[in-house]
């Protein structure tokens, strides 16, 4: 598969699933999405950790529209009207368009995640235009500090519980975060070094192989772009809306053009082996 | 391999499952826009009268008359007491109730109410006879006496806010007009069409009100001109009859997706 035709259904992913708030067409692209993770993620990559990420951000997302808006015909309780911001009706409305809202960033953040759970990340480097490569270089050579940086914070910790150390206040923490960041600042002064010895910034960066246009590649570039922009132009003319449970719960309305164009992005599960 | 065809067979027949359950939904929401009629009231007693005039978003004009028995009532309560479904949400900060929806219109809104480009309620108020003010308040922070009128008009956020039309009929000074047949907030088309055919008869029966509410209710309708393509443009997108294809379509590709997930799953697993 080509990288930059996954980047391109991964942008035409998340513009839909961010361009309706109808959480049909969301569901649709969080399922195609799910298809193109489990059909094409590298096999030493476990979705489990991303699944566990998602559900709680859901959750989050619906508990809050819950306790915040108080919209909504049916109420399941009410809170006391002296709590600050949550207090009043907590109704079925609200906690309905809390989920909506969960499956919008479910959705949106799975249609962007086999760019990295798919790809390899020197192959999205390359996918890259050369004006942008060094940035992007940069930014993923520090969001891959970012587990090192995890493992050495657990490293530390149990170092620091056996010699008897238990936190009990927030001031106590320092003595976990010092070592934390000077081993981060450590790790990154080694890994620009390397990063120098190895040529980066002298010119422009070159390829062990040029990343081909197979017809599979053009077939999933072309319908995931034609999608993203049939959606978006229904959206804007007004055949495809938002849906709002308030004040009572309706069925969302559904296009079936809409239906189809987030279907489309189902084509990379169905085309591209691994 | 006794657990994957367990798992399998679940899959299959949540695979079918689906379609039909969206089959099923279509048809269901296909039937929701019908509802029983509202009962009908009398408010013979009631000595203070206030206009409403509600001005929606095709131009058409629905004006109530009214009634309750107190020196005066808020906004809200007498917007609840015309019986026109009426949708709110609160400003906050001592401002009042927001009006988010009258008469259905817009079908469904945000939590808080006001989308950030879309149309919204403009408020007016009338002091006895005098000209159209918006207000700054909420609709239940605005105080109504007898002869006072109230307006609502759905207008964009952009440009000015151009009042609603004249209240001057909507409630006779010497008596009520005569009574019609209250409209049942469950269906507004069809309340518009009855007001706008229905002869003037007798009512009576009950007006939901707020707690603590003094007797209100309407005691008249003015008959609105509404054209049969501006109500049909009101009836709401789900009450169509017969099945959606749009959810049949959704509900078949999403339970096809569900399958080949699971089928990829399985296959995964095995190897």
């Amino acid at each position: 598969m080509n990288p930059r035709a996954l980047a391109v259904w991964s942008v035409a992913g998340i513009t839909i699933a961010l361009a309706s708030a109808n959480p049909v067409y969301r569901i649709i692209v969080l399922l195609c999405a799910l298809n193109v993770l489990v059909a094409l993620r590298r096999p030493d990559v476990s979705l489990r950790g991303l699944t566990i990420a998602l559900t709680v951000a859901a959750l989050i997302a619906t508990v809050i529209t819950m306790l915040a808006s108080h919209t909504g015909d049916h109420a399941l309780l009410v809170l006391p009207a002296g709590l600050p911001v949550i207090g009043g009706r907590v109704t079925i409305e609200a906690a309905l368009f809390g989920l909506s809202s969960g499956l919008g960033i479910a959705a949106a953040v799975l249609a962007a995640a086999p760019l990295s759970l798919v790809l390899m990340p020197n192959s999205l480097v390359d996918a890259l235009p050369t004006a942008l490569a060094r940035t992007g270089a940069a930014i993923g050579t520090a969001l891959n500090l970012i587990p090192g940086i995890a493992r050495s914070a657990a490293e530390i910790r149990d170092a620091q519980r056996m010699r008897g150390w238990r936190p009990r206040r927030v001031r106590e923490w320092p003595d976990l975060a010092v070592p934390v960041v000077l081993t981060a600042l450590e790790s990154s002064i080694t890994l620009a070094e390397a990063m120098e010895a190895r040529g980066y910034g002298s010119g422009a960066r070159t390829h062990y192989r040029d990343a081909l246009w197979h017809p599979t590649d053009v077939v999933v570039c072309l319908v995931a772009a034609a999608a993203a922009v049939t959606f978006v132009a229904l959206r804007f003319s007004g055949v495809i809306g938002d849906w709002y449970p308030f004040p009572d719960v309706s069925v969302p309305p559904i296009n079936i053009a809409g239906v189809a164009c987030c279907l489309a992005l189902a084509v990379p599960a169905l085309v591209w082996r691994r | 391999m006794g657990h994957d065809q367990h798992v399998i067979r679940h899959l299959i027949r949540i695979t079918l499952a689906l379609p039909l359950l969206a089959a099923g939904l279509g048809a269901a929401s296909a039937t929701t826009g019908a509802g029983p009629a509202a009962p009908l009231c009398a408010h013979a007693a009631l000595s203070q009268r206030v206009g409403l005039v509600v001005e929606h978003g095709d131009g058409q004009v629905t004006r109530r008359c009214v009634g309750f028995d107190t020196p005066s009532a808020t906004a809200l309560v007498v917007l609840q007491a015309s019986e026109l479904e009426v949708g709110i949400s609160s400003y906050g900060g001592g401002l009042g109730a927001a009006v988010c929806q009258i008469d259905h219109e817009p079908a469904t809104y945000p939590p808080g109410c006001f989308t950030s480009s879309g149309s919204y309620w403009v408020l007016f108020v009338s002091r006895g006879g005098g000209p159209w003010l918006d207000s700054d308040l909420g609709a239940s922070s605005i105080t109504l006496a007898g002869g006072d009128d109230l307006g609502f008009r759905y207008d964009s956020q952009t440009g000015a806010d151009p009042p609603p039309p004249s209240p001057a009929g909507t409630c006779p000074a010497v008596a009520p007009p005569s009574r019609t047949a209250a409209p049942s907030p469950a269906a507004p088309s069809a309340s518009r069409a009855t007001s706008s055919s229905t002869p003037a008869k007798g009512t009576g029966g009950t007006v939901e009100s707020p707690p603590a509410t003094p007797a209100s209710g309407v005691l008249g309708v003015v008959p609105p001109s509404a054209t049969p393509a501006a109500i049909g443009a009101l009836t709401r997108a789900g009450a169509q009859p017969g099945i959606d294809g749009g959810l049949l379509l959704a509900a078949v590709g999403a339970g096809a997706l569900i399958g080949l997930l699971g089928a990829r799953s399985l296959r995964r697993r095995r190897e």
